[in-house]
């Protein structure tokens, strides 16, 4: 199995909070599909003949491409990859953009057949605060709309661990989104990242990073409501009903391989990370003159052994130590030397052969994994 | 003899000194332009960037006046109180001494100790005024300093650039000219004052000295006066920018002995080196063992390296004999040594030198002067550690080292000095003025107080105006306690301190204060706490971590956060574990820097 992730790297608006790559040229658009076509062609077989599982669409804002534009990108992709049958093919959404006719036109015209919404949040002022250019109303509609139009798998992005956000209103915000026909729930805390409004503020004192204690809360309480839900707690940030785990977020924590096209976006296969020039001028000149378009690198197996371990115990299934040994049998040795400590005081769990961080130790995971970690 | 001169240079730090020096080796052509490496005396890397002199260096010069040829010995001093006993001996060996003093900035404490020192030995000193090139070169006002100080005449004070050359052939003439040759008696026996060693990894020990009355000649029998041990001399000669050797040194010639010794501790400076057979029956006056003044425990992170440290310890100590120690085992750090240095400053030295000639990662406990403690028994016990401390039923008295202490700086920072110093439990000795707005004050003061944060202190209050020297003057009776650091009630030996009674309650406070800054919050709350016996005196505590996670980690989230989890893993290495806390190197220093 194998993924493919592509990036479109235009918003209309920056938010607040977001450092991924972005640009707010539209008009480069058409230069920017043409590259994308060229990319595909020059590295459609890096995968032989691994059959593609997932395709996503992230950004920026997938949604500034109208149907034929992506049914563009769609046939070059089938044109040169072997895709499987029940590939799960994933379009982020904004809610601004998700018009009743645009909602149909990529139900029926378009293989799309997941939809991600950037909700964030029901909370006006808090949407506003991030920079969103849609209202709480507007996410709630598109959800519904898209439940309409067909689209049975869908999924919502929230935020928490924002300044200003009471645990009051945290709960208010998962129990109207719990009854939304989602899924699958995506729930991130906000990091502060560099380049962003909200960095500069914070650096400024302008506002507050919040208590851990109060993040912590906030954590607990997504925990039990999607609990009771029925929502399986797959990942630290991830939830999904029985079956809806995402293919797309699966892979990149169990080690498929996956190519990301597009400016800024990462590839990984045969033990190599790579990736895109982060800027959609220089992609688009690079790609079309021939030139070089990426960095990469190759991971060492301490590399390897290190990123089984931090993705792997991320995950409520955990890590297996039959992955561990395939690297080598000595970090097979290191980690169980290690690992009994961590079992004696609670923050691990074994089970047979898989590992996995104890659910109340999930929000200091960072600790526990870099414990395992190999320098 | 006649057409020798033997001379050393008094400056403060910065004043110029190397700088100048440099300028007369290239003058008297002893060193060509192109090898004139900057500061060419100071050929430690440390020295350099430190812009201080540590070890003492000599060299030998050539200068021609009146159609006579001149011997100039240049014998270059090191420039920190630590090695005040050094400086004795350089000075010891010298009849004449240069008086930089930076014509910007005007006279300071160390140099005048050092001058003092000098003064008592009967050298003749040329003052000479620094760095006139510079713009803001205040001449007049130095030299009025000057003449206040030494009582000489304005034109005896020569004006010079060691940046430009201004000066330095009238600093060659009045070497010369006003510096008297050595004395010294060249039928006597043999005496040579050992004044430096070096250590030269396929040589051995190089011991430098001044031969004081007498002769001696390659394949000599010799005999050390305080080690009492017998060489032969297998290569003696004369330092020019390398070793020349000579048949035959005589009465009043500075040089090098080269007899098979293979570690430093045999050589001692101030040691007097005479022959075997018709030898002189008593040493040169004014040798002292030097004794460590502060010592501190060394421990390597990583358990495995001790031996390592060890093996590197020896070597060090090879080319510093002022280097003591022994081992020493602490139930936090494990197994390390208890060091014995001259000062703060040089223990940061070997500290250092560790880390970067040796690659050894190294923990410095908190540091202590040596305390005197009289049981009730009569029993006098050297107390190098806090745990050497007997038990207060058992103890008559405690003595701690005291200094004399001597501040310079300018008369409006008389106020924050005093107060400082005070509240260090100093005693004002005396205060006068020396020249304009300068002012000398004397204190009597515990060493145990400047080795804690003082310097810093001293310099910021005095926003760098202020200038400080000291020696030693003895032990006085103290009411001193153990003050001990708990981490989660386990007692961290490595952070225990000897310290003054009235002051135990705010040095606990501040270390439990300054330990929360220094510790990392880790998954589990840290109390921490001070105690003097059973009774605990100040707590804090650090918080555990609640939250630690990645938010999201996808594509690029992988190699990123992966990068950065390692980091903070390397990181951690460097740590210590006690009991399960993770404590981080500089927690243990964190007494010399409370605020």
């Amino acid at each position: 199995m194998a993924g493919i992730y592509i990036h479109v790297p235009f918003c209309k608006k920056r938010c607040n909070y977001c450092d991924f790559y972005k640009s707010t040229h539209l008009e480069l658009k058409t230069k920017f599909l043409n590259a994308l076509n060229i990319e595909i062609i020059k590295r459609f077989n890096v995968f032989n003949n691994n059959e593609i599982n997932s395709i996503y669409f992230g950004g920026g804002t997938p949604s500034v491409l109208n149907i034929v534009e992506l049914n563009k990108i769609f046939s070059c992709l089938y044109n040169h990859f072997k895709i499987s049958g029940n590939v799960e093919i994933t379009f982020e959404c904004n809610p601004d953009d998700f018009s009743n006719e645009y909602a149909k036109m990529l139900f029926n015209e378009t293989p799309v057949n997941r939809l991600s919404f950037g909700i964030q949040s029901i909370d006006n002022n808090t949407l506003q605060m991030m920079g969103r250019r849609h209202t709480a109303s507007d996410g709630i509609l598109a959800v519904e709309r898209a439940d309409k139009v067909g689209f049975k798998n869908i999924t919502a992005d929230l935020i928490y661990g924002l300044p200003g956000l009471g645990l009051v209103m945290w709960g208010k915000t998962l129990d109207v989104i719990l009854n939304l026909p989602i899924k699958h729930l995506s729930a991130y805390h906000l990091t502060f990242e560099k380049g962003t409004l909200f960095y500069d503020n914070l650096q400024n004192g302008l506002i507050d990073e919040i208590d851990d204690n109060v993040s912590l809360d906030q954590f607990q309480l997504l925990v039990e409501k999607t609990q009771l839900k029925n929502f399986n707690h797959y990942e630290i940030s991830n939830f999904a009903l029985p079956g809806y785990e995402s293919f797309h977020n699966s892979n990149y924590w169990t080690g498929e391989p996956y190519i990301g096209l597009g400016p800024s976006a990462h590839s990984f296969y045969n033990d190599i990370r790579q990736w895109n020039v982060s800027d959609v001028n220089v992609y688009i000149k690079k790609i079309i003159n021939g030139e070089c378009f990426f960095e990469s690198e190759l991971l060492s197996s301490t590399d390897r052994y290190n990123e089984l371990l931090m993705l792997g115990l991320r995950t409520s299934k955990g890590l297996s130590v039959n992955d561990i040994k395939k690297i080598d049998y000595k970090y097979y040795q290191f980690f169980i030397n290690q690992i009994e400590e961590l079992i004696k005081s609670g923050k691990i769990i074994n089970e047979g052969d898989y590992y996995k961080i104890s659910p109340s130790f999930k929000f200091v995971s960072d600790g526990i994994i870099e414990k395992l970690f190999l320098v | 003899m006649k057409h020798i001169r033997n001379f050393c240079i008094i400056a403060h730090i910065d004043h110029g000194k190397s700088t100048l020096a440099d300028r007369l080796l290239e003058y008297t052509k002893t060193v060509e332009g192109k090898q004139l490496q900057e500061q060419t005396l100071d050929d430690m890397d440390l020295e350099r960037e430190r812009g201080i002199t540590i070890k003492s260096h000599a060299i030998q010069m050539n200068y021609e006046k009146d159609d006579k040829k001149y011997t100039l010995n240049l014998i270059d001093t090191p420039g920190h109180v630590d090695f005040s006993y050094e400086v004795s001996r350089s000075i010891a060996a010298c009849e004449g001494a240069l008086l930089i003093i930076d014509a910007t900035q005007g006279i300071q404490a160390q140099t005048i100790s050092n001058l003092y020192q000098a003064i008592d030995h009967d050298l003749h000193i040329i003052p000479v005024l620094n760095k006139m090139d510079l713009p803001n070169a205040m001449p007049e006002e130095v030299e009025d300093q000057i003449i206040d100080l030494l009582g000489c005449d304005r034109e005896e004070i020569i004006r010079a650039s060691g940046k430009t050359g201004e000066g330095v052939f009238t600093i060659l003439d009045a070497i010369v000219d006003k510096i008297p040759a050595p004395q010294g008696d060249t039928e006597a026996p043999l005496q040579c004052l050992i004044f430096d060693s070096v250590f030269n990894s396929f040589r051995g020990i190089i011991a430098y000295f001044k031969v004081v009355n007498g002769e001696i000649r390659k394949g000599d029998l010799v005999k050390f006066f305080a080690t009492a041990k017998q060489y032969n001399a297998d290569e003696i000669g004369v330092l020019r920018l390398n070793l020349e050797p000579r048949e035959i040194l005589s009465t009043g010639d500075v040089g090098y002995i080269i007899s098979g010794i293979k570690t430093s501790k045999e050589v001692k400076v101030g040691d007097t080196i005479t022959h075997v057979k018709g030898g002189c029956n008593k040493a040169i006056e004014g040798f002292e063992e030097v004794k460590p003044m502060v010592f501190a425990g060394v421990y390597p992170i990583d358990s495995e390296d001790y031996e390592d440290l060890r093996a590197s310890m020896e070597k060090l100590q090879l080319n510093d004999a002022s280097l003591t120690f022994q081992p020493e085992s602490s139930a936090a750090l494990g197994f390390g040594f208890r060091c014995g240095f001259l000062g703060l400053l040089h223990m940061e030295i070997i500290q250092e030198r560790l880390d970067r000639e040796f690659d050894m990662n190294v923990i410095t406990t908190v540091p202590n002067v040596p305390y005197k403690a009289i049981t009730k028994k009569g029993e006098l016990i050297e107390v190098h550690m806090p745990s050497m401390l007997p038990e207060a039923t058992l103890l008559e008295h405690v003595e701690e080292p005291y200094i004399r202490a001597q501040v310079i700086t300018q008369s409006e920072y008389i106020g924050p000095i005093m107060t400082l110093c005070l509240g260090k439990r100093g005693e004002l000795v005396k205060q006068h003025f020396i020249a304009g707005n300068r002012v000398e004050i004397d204190f009597d003061m515990p060493l145990a107080e400047i080795v804690f944060d003082f310097y810093d202190k001293l310099k910021s209050i005095s926003k760098g105006y202020a200038s400080f020297d000291y020696y030693q003057t003895g032990f006085r009776e103290s009411k001193l306690v153990k003050l001990d650091i708990l981490l989660n009630s386990e007692p961290v030996d490595a952070l225990s301190t000897l310290t003054h009674v009235d002051n135990a309650q705010s040095f606990g406070r501040r270390m439990c204060e300054k330990l929360k800054e220094l510790i990392p919050r880790q998954q589990f709350d840290i109390a921490i706490q001070a105690a003097i016996g059973a009774k605990i005196i100040s707590r804090e505590t650090v918080k555990a971590v609640r939250k630690d996670v990645t938010a999201k980690c996808y594509g690029g989230d992988i190699s990123r956060k992966r990068k950065l989890l390692e980091k903070q893993k390397k990181g951690k290495k460097r740590m210590k574990q006690i009991g399960n806390v993770e404590v981080p190197q500089k927690a243990f220093l964190a007494i010399l820097k409370l605020d």
